[in-house]
């Protein structure tokens, strides 16, 4: 199995390289001023042991020293170093820059697709692990792309012209070298394939850790409701032991690495050092030896090893960031949401023709919805959780589409109005309220970013927002955000306050006042209703979803659903006269209220 | 950092022998200049090829016996390093389930989460690279630098000062670079913040079609993370160019020096040689310290973390088990005091939450409480099932103040369902069992009809899998399973903090006269008129305090705010 899937991933791994070849493109210059950078910087590297090997050389012994030739040769290594500082400098500041442009492009084509992609999409990821692509993954698209265009160039450069000088010095060494050295290379990738196993187990079961502790955590009160720490230490302790059993392999194995590839190194030194006196005192070819000669060709012998040992390392890293790469590329492939069609303004009214929709073929959902919704209507959805109320909002924004059957504006196919335009049409809140960061009058503001001062006191006010909001220490310049600190009933009226400033011709409140304390929300209902039927104006469309039925009775429409089906629709007194579903559903809520 | 070391116990000969390790290896790397020092000046110069054979097969010997120790060393270390983060996790999760939620609540959940993993973690692996990089370093400087001395005292001079001038570029490099890099991580945090608030927010932005907007902001918001990693690689950029030319400065400077002593006839060529070769060691230990440098401030700073949760103290226990309380409630009858609230107030701090709060609940009876949000609902839960303490009064329950149990005994005898559900990964099986070890097939289906949760027996079934946080399920059944936990086994009190938030009236209903069923007194806490009102009696709450007790009829009458409470939820 493993062999069918190597081609098969080496394939993927091919594709996601050249594919964020495609993003460094536009920064090629700085790639390529690396590269040249690199090769300077590596051949002073590779220089400079030369040098130091011919100032041995003059240093024989007493009064056998060649200072005029040492001092020279200081001056070379001098202005080696010079060269080497300056190139590397400017390779490094290349490279990053390359890397952090590279990476910038990265993110926003991902968000730019995450923000562009459909509902459903967006709907069936994990938020946290999306934003995590965004975040950190795109972070190691850096490393990745500096270790590979500096170290991985670096290394070849290295190795080359270290290979080359040493074959002038003494051809015979040079080939042992050569030759050995790559042992370090297969050592490491033989503990890297030993300890891969160990280090995806190790992988697996920290995830489980991490899930339990989260788990115990958040749910402290009932742990301690239970007596359940006990029970929640032993089972947490036993995957902690097979933490530390899976672990300990998986450190000490990849551990090895390190040993093993300076084991080879210090073989392959001493072999050198061997050749190099042995040469040395026979003078038998291969290229005249003499101690400088040899210091040189130890130095190198180090020197050989080094890039490849680090390549070992390198890949790894870059084997890690070509997984992330992959992750924030794949959300860029996110084809997004098309917004085509006529730019047609819905006056409100709405029809249902036969409307079929599920998000799992397998579970029907909604099952041929027929509805005619004049304009003005104020139209009520009640039923059980999970029968569809929301699920028809989400198709009335066109948030998602329908599998069969028509949705009509006007008389015109949804599908022939532009996104934006329908939803431009619909002042919605939903249960979920939504702050972002900013100051509570930019959120009020969100959907008229335009709108004077006083329009935006004028919709808290309509929203009863209004006192809380002037009680905060900068009033409507507080910044607020989506954590603590705000309750969910005042996250809720800034929300109502936004469709209070946007005025627009339907509104679809979804459990819009379900947060907040039944007082305030006799209130915001009869806002909403001035809303829906001013006194100087047309009436508005209105889809209300609620709970509380007392909160729906003078609705000119109520429909109940069931399973994904209006199984009765009518107004307030002729379904309670039917006896049906909604009666029993009223009487239930009544019932108890007047006990 | 070092209070940690506690966790090492049992490892201390392994923790001392895995440095020694890297002790030897190190001495075996440093003999290797001096004998290729001999070979050059004594083999080569005499021309004796037994003696350079001799001699290499030495340093081949001492790679091979290096291996062998260093291998050891790792293993070593690896073992301490895992054992300790083994124990110290470990440890860690069992205080912070035995702290009181008033701590843990301080401290935060998430931050705990943190704590217990990525914190945990980051010791454990800056202890492994302590005992096999860092413990190393000195032993080589050191050895380096003796050997040094050795073969030149005046030139090991240069020696010295090339450490001490490496040690301070690097240490300068790094100062300038930290703030950079601190900069860079908070916008790297910015960023995942935007797209966080992008997403929870998507039905919004798309419903306003700001689509556009939220894009440009976070393109600005990546244009300046870009600019601030590419201001941070800068200076770091310079760390590896500084170190290259100081090393090899000071090799110029051997070279030179070490000329005029070979001159002199003070010096040999193979020392010069052996001179410049324990430059390069101790080059290259130098340039480990700048990269491990940063994993050691960021595990300085987690272990006082992880110190801060260990340092929380666990208060002492009462003195009442589990089998005194159920010999005080074995013979329980109805209307017996169960729960009492004696002049009860408390400040989570500053201003107090709840203030003054006295009522009795008596054996079989049911206590509503309601109230708006803020009115104090949730503190006077926690207060029962001594979450906290009050700050003044006393929370009796069965006659005996709560302080007095044990806390196992306390709330092994209250069946508490919180706000919101807390449902685990497992099954539906596993997910009850938690309230009692012990509890049969049959009761487990018996308490998820009481809940009204009986689909759930067809459509997942008792061995049905459950998603981590129940998000297979929907928020109503999530409810129903919390529900359902409480009534798996005999409680003398069952406290419903607002449960039926997530059911639909008729449901609520239902569930509430199927209550009627189960023995015990039971407390509802909602907002909601309909789940209170059949009660036996009912307390309203408003800003913390009580005004208004009595049954529905009763309090229609004398209680405005109930009755306005009414008015809201009726159909009037």
């Amino acid at each position: 199995m493993k062999t069918k899937t190597q081609p098969n991933e080496n394939k993927k791994r091919a594709a996601t390289v050249a594919r964020l070849m495609r993003y460094l493109k536009p920064h090629s210059p700085f790639v390529a001023l690396a590269f040249l950078c690199a090769a300077i910087s590596s051949a002073g590297q590779i220089l400079a042991p030369v040098i130091i090997g011919r100032a041995v050389g003059c240093i024989v012994g007493a009064d056998d020293v060649d200072f005029d030739k040492l001092a020279f040769y200081a001056c070379i290594l001098a202005g080696i170093i010079g060269a080497v500082m300056l190139f590397q400098w400017l390779m490094n500041l290349c490279a990053q820059r390359a890397a952090y442009l590279t990476v910038r492009d990265a993110r926003r084509d991902g968000f730019k697709a995450l923000i562009g992609a459909p509902l459903a999409y967006v709907d069936s990821h994990a938020h946290g692990d999306l934003s995590a692509r965004l975040s950190v993954d795109a972070d190691q698209i850096a490393d990745g792309v500096v270790q590979g265009a500096t170290q991985i160039f670096t290394g070849v450069v290295t190795i080359a012209g270290t290979l080359a000088l040493m074959i002038s010095i003494n051809y015979y060494i040079a080939l042992a070298v050569a030759a050995l050295t790559p042992l370090s290379l297969l050592v490491s990738f033989l503990v890297a394939r030993g300890s891969h196993k160990y280090f995806t187990e190790q992988t697996k079961v920290r995830g489980e850790l991490y899930q339990k502790a989260e788990e115990t955590i958040k749910n402290r009160a009932i742990v301690a409701a239970y007596d359940y720490a006990d029970r929640a230490q032993a089972d947490f302790g036993a995957t902690n032991d097979t933490l530390r059993a899976c672990g300990f392999k998986a450190t000490f194995y990849s551990s090895l690495v390190n040993p093993s590839t300076r084991l080879i190194n210090s073989l392959v030194y001493a072999v050198a050092a061997i050749m190099g006196a042995l040469f040395a005192i026979k003078d038998s070819g291969g290229g005249a030896m003499d101690v400088g000669k040899i210091t040189t060709l130890l130095l190198f012998a180090n020197q050989f090893a080094r890039p490849l040992n680090e390549i070992t390392g390198v890949i790894t890293e870059f084997q890690t960031s070509l997984a992330a790469a992959k992750r924030i590329l794949d959300l860029a492939d996110v084809s997004p949401q098309d917004d085509d069609g006529k730019a047609l303004a819905p006056n409100g009214e709405v029809k249902l023709d036969g409307l079929c929709f599920s998000y799992d073929p397998e579970k029907p959902l909604l099952k041929n919805l027929n509805l005619d919704v004049p304009q003005g209507t104020r139209v009520a959805i009640v039923g059980r959780t999970g029968c569809g109320k929301t699920t028809l909002i989400n198709l009335l924004m066109r948030f998602y589409d329908p599998d069969s059957g028509a949705l009509l504006f006007d008389g015109v196919n949804s599908s022939d109005i532009k996104r934006s335009s329908v939803r431009g049409a619909f002042g919605m809140v939903l249960q979920d309220s939504w702050i972002f960061k900013g100051t509570v009058g930019e959120n009020i503001a969100y959907g008229k970013p335009d709108a004077t001062d006083d329009e935006i006191k004028a919709a808290a006010r309509a929203a009863y927002i209004d006192g809380w909001i002037e009680r905060l220490p900068d009033g409507y310049d507080t910044v607020i955000d989506d954590g603590d600190g705000i309750s969910q009933g005042q996250k809720q009226l800034i929300n109502i306050a936004r469709i209070m400033l946007t005025d627009p011709p339907m509104l679809i409140l979804d459990e819009a006042t379900s947060n907040i304390d039944t007082r305030t929300e006799k209130r915001v209902q009869a806002a909403f209703d001035s809303l829906l039927r001013p006194t100087d104006g047309k009436k508005k469309t209105g889809f209300v979803v609620a709970h509380r039925l007392s909160t729906i009775i003078d609705s000119d429409l109520i429909l109940v659903m069931d399973k994904g089906e209006i199984i009765e629709r009518g107004t307030h007194t002729a379904l309670l006269a039917k006896g049906g579903a909604y009666a029993e559903l009223y009487n239930a809520q009544f019932a108890a209220n007047v006990a | 950092m070092f209070r940690l070391i506690r966790f090492l116990k049992g490892q201390i000969p392994s923790a001392i022998a895995a440095p020694l390790c890297k002790l030897i290896e190190a001495i075996a790397e440093l003999a290797v200049p001096m004998i290729i020092a001999n070979v050059i000046d004594v083999g080569v110069a005499a021309g004796d090829e037994t003696y350079i054979i001799k001699y290499c097969s030495v340093i081949a010997a001492l790679a091979v016996g290096g291996f062998l120790i260093s291998a050891t060393g790792q293993y070593l270390a690896s073992k301490v390093a895992l054992g300790f983060g083994t124990r110290l996790r470990a440890a860690t999760f069992a205080h912070i389930t035995r702290l009181p939620l008033s701590v843990t609540d301080r401290l935060g959940g998430s931050s705990l989460v943190t704590r217990l993993t990525g914190d945990v973690m980051n010791c454990q692996n800056a202890l492994n690279m302590f005992l096999r990089l860092v413990l190393r370093i000195p032993f080589v400087l050191i050895g380096a630098f003796v050997m040094s001395v050795i073969i030149s005292p005046v030139l090991s001079l240069m020696f010295l000062a090339m450490v001490v001038i490496l040690a301070s570029v690097i240490s300068c490099v790094l100062k300038l670079t930290l703030p950079r890099v601190k900069k860079a991580q908070k916008n790297l945090d910015e960023l995942s913040r935007l797209s966080a608030q992008s997403l929870s927010g998507a039905r919004v932005i798309r419903a306003f079609s700001k689509q556009k907007d939220t894009a440009d902001e976070f393109d600005r918001a990546a244009d300046v993370t870009a600019k601030t990693n590419i201001g941070a690689a800068r200076i770091s950029a310079l760390l590896n160019p500084l170190t290259f030319a100081v090393i090899n400065l000071a090799i110029i400077a051997v070279l030179w020096f070490g000329g005029v002593k070979v001159d002199g006839g003070g010096l040999t060529q193979g020392k010069v040689v052996a001179l410049t070769n324990y430059l390069m060691q101790a080059f290259f230990v130098i340039v480990v310290i700048g990269n491990v440098f940063s994993v050691f401030t960021r595990s300085s700073a987690c272990s006082a973390r992880v110190n801060e949760v260990l340092d929380c103290p666990v208060p002492p226990e009462g003195s009442i088990g589990k089998a005194e309380l159920t010999d005080k409630t074995n013979d329980l009858k109805i209307g017996d005091e169960v729960l009492r609230f004696d002049g009860v107030s408390f400040a989570y701090d500053g201003d107090y939450d709840v203030r003054d709060i006295s009522f009795t609940l008596g054996y079989g009876k049911t206590l509503g409480i309601i109230g708006g949000t803020g009115s104090g609902k949730s503190t006077l839960v926690s207060l029962t099932e001594r979450y906290y303490d009050p700050d003044k009064g006393t929370v009796y329950f069965c006659g005996a103040p709560l302080s007095d149990y044990t806390a196992s005994a306390l709330r092994g005898a209250i069946g508490f369902v919180p706000q919101r559900a807390a449902v685990f990964r497992g099954t539906l099986d596993s997910n009850l069992r938690i309230a009692d070890e012990s509890v049969t097939k049959e009761r487990e289906e018996q308490a998820l009809r009481l809940a009204q949760a009986e689909e759930l027996i067809i459509s997942v079934g008792l061995d049905g899998f459950i998603a981590e946080g129940g998000k297979n399920l929907s928020g109503g059944q999530r409810q129903r399973v919390s529900i359902a936990r409480s009534l798996c086994r005999d409680n003398v009190l069952y406290l419903f903090d607002d449960v039926t938030s997530a059911l639909d009236y008729k449901t609520e209903r239902e569930f509430i006269s199927a209550m009627k069923e189960v023995a015990g007194a039971k407390i509802f806490v909602s907002q909601r008129i309909s789940a209170v009102s059949g009660c036996d009696a009912i307390l309203v709450l408003d800003g913390g305090g009580i005004v208004g007790y009595g049954t529905h009829a009763q309090l229609k009458k004398t209680c405005p705010l109930y009755a306005e409470f009414c008015a809201s939820q009726s159909n009037a």
